[in-house]
């Protein structure tokens, strides 16, 4: 497991609750400081109050007017300093990468490739 | 001079007769557009007694209601072009017939003078056929609607697994973070392995082009990618190889490879060895013989001797999940264990490897 030298922000947005639950202590254990939220609306809510945030890793559908890759297509265009991991069972990373997206990971994933995900971003950013 | 007349009197009769008998309507004209010989299928077709066609000028059948703008331009211009005029198309409200689509064919022949000029007029009716490729029309595009719906169900069904199964996967997590009994940990996040398994599954289920038949090969590679990253790493260095013949299986029976795969593997990783090295090597193999294959595990770890790290002597949950999939396969599971490892194969029927033979 990866271990975030220099903590760093990362918005975890998931509607499903056992999901994020699960996403936010994976990213808490490996050394991360962890906002969430439960869809797009929430995540612009969270965004404007926390401009520490350096990373989002988002869920692609979600109920609400904005899905996921519409929620990092806005971060890119109004917030291009935080970098995008799109998280889908059913998207493709040809359509999170065209949308703004860093990265793509597959779901289900497993907490390992999440953390990796995350950190491979940070180091690149 | 009487066999001259006689002969034309011949081949007006048979021309006459030629007229009356082809089964398409058809018209005879002269060069100012009168009737001179109707086939009989001409006045059954559009309901007009053979009294009314001779000698009567085309427009004015039907009180006129043969007075049809396109025929006009046919005609016309079969007479002054001397050409052949091929499928015509006339859509008209018949007189007695009602709404009809007719494809017109015309040809002027005998005389090269438009004055001694006569058109042969054929009508070729394609209303029913029109109509049959309309219905046809019709029923492809509500075939491509209910693919569409179908590929958007089975969609949201992916969805709706990958999702749960997801679901399933964090709530294990949750609990192995929780808890604070080591072997409960271990169990939970063996549970885990399985719930991620059966998803690589899935997902490989789902993207194969062919939903009821999986090719073997790269199904068991993909799932296998899955478990060296859950399982294989610093604290647990070894080599995961996958080694597959050329073949399909339905995917009833793919998912119960795969989940025999899944435990023998889980099981080679966790008890063949205790002291990790660079050379720790399982190796997954499937071979086809016909109809008859055989799964092989195998592992150059310490094998059954190994009391400290083997499983349970009464074989644990792994064991018996391993036996009850291969009894659905109708396949036998031997096992064979000694210094050099530990090889677990599931056969089915009189399957014969090439490398006994």
């Amino acid at each position: 497991m990866c271990q975030a030298a220099d903590p760093q922000t990362i918005l975890v947005v998931e509607d499903e609750p056992l999901i994020r639950m699960s996403a936010v202590a994976t990213l808490q254990d490996a050394g991360y400081w962890v906002l969430e939220a439960q869809n797009s609306a929430d995540a612009l809510d969270v965004l404007s109050r926390h401009s520490e945030i350096s990373v989002m890793v988002t869920d692609v559908r979600m109920p609400g007017n904005m899905d996921g890759l519409a929620l990092v297509t806005w971060v890119q265009l109004n917030n291009p300093a935080i970098r995008s991991i799109v998280v889908s069972g059913n998207a493709t990373a040809a359509q999170a990468g065209k949308a703004g997206a860093f990265s793509f990971v597959r779901k289900p994933y497993l907490p390992d490739t999440i953390i990796q995900a995350v950190h491979d971003t940070v180091l690149r950013h | 001079m009487t066999m001259l007349f006689d002969k034309i009197e011949d081949a007006r009769s048979l021309a006459q007769i030629v007229v009356e008998t082809v089964r398409e309507p058809l018209l005879v004209l002269d060069n100012t557009l009168t009737i001179l010989v109707a086939s009989n299928s001409f006045h059954k077709v559009f309901q007009i007694s053979p009294k009314d066609t001779p000698g009567r000028p085309l427009f004015t059948l039907d009180k006129g209601g043969w007075d049809i703008p396109a025929l006009h331009t046919l005609l016309e211009r079969s007479l002054v072009d001397q050409t052949v005029v091929e499928g015509f198309l006339v859509e008209q409200e018949f007189p007695r017939i009602g709404a009809r689509k007719f494809l017109l064919h015309a040809r002027k022949v005998l005389g090269t003078d438009a004055g001694h000029a006569l058109i042969l007029l054929g009508f070729e009716d394609i209303t029913e056929r029109r109509a049959i490729e309309y219905e046809k029309e019709l029923l492809q595009l509500r075939t491509d609607d209910l693919l569409q719906q179908k590929e958007t169900l089975l969609a949201e069904m992916q969805h709706r697994i990958v999702n749960s199964l997801q679901i399933i996967a964090s709530i294990l997590m949750l609990k192995a973070r929780a808890v604070s009994s080591e072997e409960t940990r271990q169990h939970l996040q063996d549970a885990h392995r399985r719930v991620m398994s059966v998803a690589a599954v899935q997902q490989h289920l789902h993207v194969s082009a062919r939903a009821d038949m999986i090719e073997v090969a790269p199904y068991l590679s993909k799932l296998c990618e899955s478990l060296a990253e859950s399982m294989i790493g610093e604290s647990r260095p070894a080599k995961l190889t996958v080694t597959a013949d050329e073949g399909f299986v339905i995917s009833a029976n793919a998912v119960s490879l795969g989940l025999i795969v899944t435990e023998l593997v889980i099981n080679a990783l966790k008890y063949a060895f205790p002291d990790p090295g660079k050379d720790a090597s399982v190796k997954v193999n499937y071979e086809v013989n016909g109809t008859d294959w055989k799964l092989s595990v195998s592992d150059n770890g310490i094998g059954r001797g190994g009391k400290d790290s083997a499983p349970p002597a009464k074989g644990g949950l792994g064991t018996s999940l391993v036996k009850a999939l291969a009894q659905q396969l109708d396949a036998q599971v031997e096992i064979v264990s000694g210094a050099g490892g530990m090889q677990v194969s599931v056969t089915h029927s009189t399957f014969v490897s090439r490398t006994a033979a």
